[in-house]
């Protein structure tokens, strides 16, 4: 008997033991994995999505903004036996091609395939109540907002564009990507069985940042305006590619930065590698005869010439052995300073700059800023090619006055004329006004750096003198404008070809030029890379300027010129 | 273990209570004997319970009231929660609708066909002194300069209208050509559906 209560009485107190170990596994051991995992059970945790900040133009106008939209995926398991009914549908509402989506719909050894990603909300929407209506399963949608760009093409060099997974790899998308895109949040909150939120239950947000958004410099009319325009000159004159940027002579602020052919950002994939980034600061040229401007701002500052000093031109000049020319053959001429400015003459430039030595030179043209990117804002700028005036021989020296042996970019030559028109003072480019908060409020980009160049005096005498150039006996009558005072300069300088040398039969034309010349507020530079043969300066982007520029004054209401062109002589 | 803490318990309430028993039993002996009045609470004590089931049961319904009332506006908020996310995707739809509508390049299409031509010499009246500066010319048809006409984005924002028969291509397709020959804007297809969202858009207005 008492051998009997004392096995009874071991086996209880073995299997209460067991009974005691498992509660202290449970409750001090693994106690805060089975909270969790009972919590987990009833609660949901939401992503909140920030966001992508906006770009905008100048007035508001949307020139970037982000889209819902979710990404339609499949189990191929699920879905083989179904195909053609989920292809059909796919193809109907979301406009697939329907051999393609049956074969993804019947990949074999997976569980999921992507069908399309981007899809717009009201597209998938529908596309998956179709489906459940017709009882299919197994197409699924995920979360995948994109990117969508109103006006096309308008900009797309500068706004660039963004990856499949919504990383911005061209133009401002890239450079501002951290602040446009903002920081994602979350929000747990209890659910029912049924999905529904439990009210009262304990909930936590954490609000999502959403992106900050851009506000350009750039006035979306006047940019559509320009990069038609140029895309017009462009199939005239034959030429590869082209570059027109307008700029606000007081603030540097860029209002138009045109290029053509151009990448539209809904579909960068359409166009070549090579016109997908902004050459306006990413491709190095030589400037030809713009950069006689800052020869003659030098030599005006330093007092060297007037706009009536008197010059013999010979019909060719030597140095180091090269021998150079004019584009045009001719004997002795007398010439005034304005006068080689407005036929566009390389020996009358080199003639004026007689006393002008390379050390005393190059601070002016950096100064300009020839030699640094001009930071912009856009990705990937070069900063040119301006070799120290100690390493200059005669020929090197004798070629920079007249734009050739340096290397700049269109944004670089646009700046610089820009200082010509402002009197002097040079504005770094801008095409950032300012940053969009969430709220709105928008905070002004930092003021531009500006220094002066030359002084005022050498700025209006040069700005005068470029009136000749679109003077009916200029080289650009065609880029004046009636009622306006045009300034203006051409430059047709030859292409260095891939292999080094100067390529005998391509060109870069060019034009620079602001108005009104009395009282100048917008400046633009227009570059053409490899026109027609016989196709210049004036005569391919002068007409560009002047119906740009038409457009411009007209847009802004600037009332044509109350004054004459001063009639400065151009012979003697 | 549970009996040892009982024990003691009985057992420190017996002492205590032995010990308060002790006065009254003395002084009982002393005290006189007096009639007291019958009880009367036989009635009184059902209404209490009435009382009582009634509370409880108010309490109950009160409860499943609140409680159900919680329920259907954690439905309704999910709902409207819904409803919010619908209406979302709707507005963004149309403000993209809206933004294409308005890109320059469909304005400038519009007012071509509507046979606007640009100014090419405008006048500028001085306020000051009613002066008219500039040469004002009557605008021409082809004087202008010439653009390139780019056909319209494809239209990704429709969510109202029914969507295209099976057979028709998409706009989407668009092939790109249509970009590079533009020139010649007229008869191809998204332009005319492009058309008619104008004018719906005219109408309204």
């Amino acid at each position: 008997m008492q051998v009997r209560i004392r096995v009874v009485f071991l086996i209880t107190a073995f299997v209460l033991s067991l009974f005691a170990a498992r509660l202290v596994q449970l409750q001090g051991v693994d106690a805060a994995a089975y909270a969790s995992m009972a919590a987990q059970e009833g609660t949901r945790l939401v992503e909140l999505h920030a966001e992508r900040g906006v770009i905008r133009d100048r007035d508001g106008e949307e020139l970037a903004t982000s889209v819902d939209g979710v990404a339609l995926t499949a189990d191929p398991t699920m879905t083989a036996d179904d195909a053609p009914e989920i292809a059909a549908v796919l193809r109907r509402v979301v406009g697939m091609d329907y051999f393609r989506t049956i074969e993804m719909l019947r990949t074999p050894d997976t569980r999921f395939v992507w069908l399309q990603r981007q899809v717009p909300m009201w597209q998938a929407d529908r596309a998956l109540g179709l489906l459940s209506d017709t009882g299919v399963t197994g197409v699924f949608s995920q979360r995948d907002p994109f990117r969508t760009y109103p006006a096309g093409d308008v900009a797309g060099n500068v706004l660039g564009f963004l990856d499949v997974d919504g990383t911005g790899i061209a133009g401002l998308e890239s450079v501002a990507d951290e602040s446009l895109r903002g920081t994602d949040g979350s929000e747990t909150y209890m659910v029912s069985s049924s999905g529904a939120q439990i009210p009262l239950a304990p909930s936590t947000t954490d609000d999502p940042e959403q992106g900050t958004g851009l506000e350009l410099t750039l006035d979306r009319d006047l940019q559509w305006y320009a990069q038609r325009r140029l895309q017009q000159a462009i199939r005239e004159t034959g030429a590869l590619s082209g570059t027109a940027v307008v700029t606000h002579v007081g603030t540097g602020q860029v209002l138009a930065l045109a290029e053509s052919p151009t990448v539209d950002p809904n579909k960068p994939q359409a166009v070549g590698k090579q016109d997908r980034g902004s050459r306006a600061v990413q491709n190095v040229y030589e400037p030809g005869s713009v950069q006689k401007l800052m020869t003659f701002a030098a030599l005006l500052d330093r007092k060297q010439v007037t706009p009536r000093t008197q010059l013999r031109v010979p019909g060719a000049m030597t140095f180091d052995g090269f021998t150079v020319g004019d584009y045009w053959e001719h004997g002795m001429l007398s010439l005034t300073a304005t006068g080689v400015l407005s036929v566009s003459s390389n020996l009358g430039t080199i003639r004026a700059a007689e006393n002008l030595n390379s050390r005393d030179l190059e601070p002016y043209l950096r100064s300009f800023g020839l030699g640094k990117p001009t930071d912009i804002g856009l990705p990937g700028e070069s900063a040119g090619i301006l070799a120290p005036s100690d390493t200059w021989s005669d020929i090197t020296r004798a070629n920079i006055l007249f734009g050739q042996g340096l290397s700049v970019t269109a944004v670089q030559m646009a700046a610089a004329v820009n200082a010509v028109a402002n009197d002097g003072v040079y504005v770094a480019p801008s095409l950032v006004a300012g940053r969009v908060a969430p709220d709105g409020t928008v905070t002004p980009a930092a003021e531009p750096q500006s220094h002066r160049v030359v002084s005022p005096r050498a700025a209006t005498q040069l700005q005068q003198m470029m009136e000749a150039v679109t003077a009916p006996d200029g080289t650009a009558p065609a880029a004046a404008i009636p009622g306006y005072r045009v300034s203006g300069k051409t430059g047709t300088a030859q292409r260095v070809s891939d292999s080094g040398g100067y390529d005998s039969s391509a060109t870069v034309v060019s034009f620079a030029g602001f108005t009104p010349a009395d009282d100048p507020r917008f400046s633009m530079y227009i570059v053409l890379d490899s026109p027609d043969p016989g196709v210049g300066g004036g005569t391919g982007a002068g007409p560009i300027f002047r119906d740009v520029m038409g457009f411009a004054l007209q847009r802004y209401a600037v009332a044509p010129s109350g004054t004459r062109a001063p009639r400065l002589a151009t012979e003697w | 273990m549970s009996i040892a803490v009982g024990s003691t318990r009985a057992r420190s309430v017996g002492t205590r209570g032995a010990q308060r028993m002790r006065p009254p039993t003395r002084s009982q002996s002393r005290s006189r004997l007096r009639s007291v009045a019958a009880p009367v609470a036989q009635p009184h004590s059902s209404a209490f319970v009435v009382m009582l089931v009634a509370v409880l049961a108010g309490g109950m319904i009160g409860l499943l009231v609140l409680n159900t009332a919680m329920q259907r506006s954690a439905f309704e908020l999910e709902g409207l929660r819904d409803r919010v996310a619908a209406l979302d995707v709707r507005s963004q739809v149309l403000d993209l609708q809206v933004e294409r509508l308005r890109s320059p390049d469909r304005l400038a299409r519009e007012a071509s066909e509507l046979g606007m031509v640009p100014v090419t010499s405008p006048g500028f009246v001085n306020l000051d002194d009613g002066t008219v500066l500039g040469q004002p010319a009557a605008a021409v048809a082809g004087t202008g300069p010439e653009l390139v006409r780019v056909p319209p984005a494809p239209d990704i924002a429709e969510p109202t209208r029914t969507p295209a028969p099976a057979g028709a291509p998409r706009e989407r397709d668009t092939p790109r050509q249509d970009r590079v020959q533009g020139r010649d804007t007229p008869q191809n297809g998204p332009r005319e559906t492009h058309r008619s969202a104008g004018r719906d858009e005219g109408g309204r207005r």
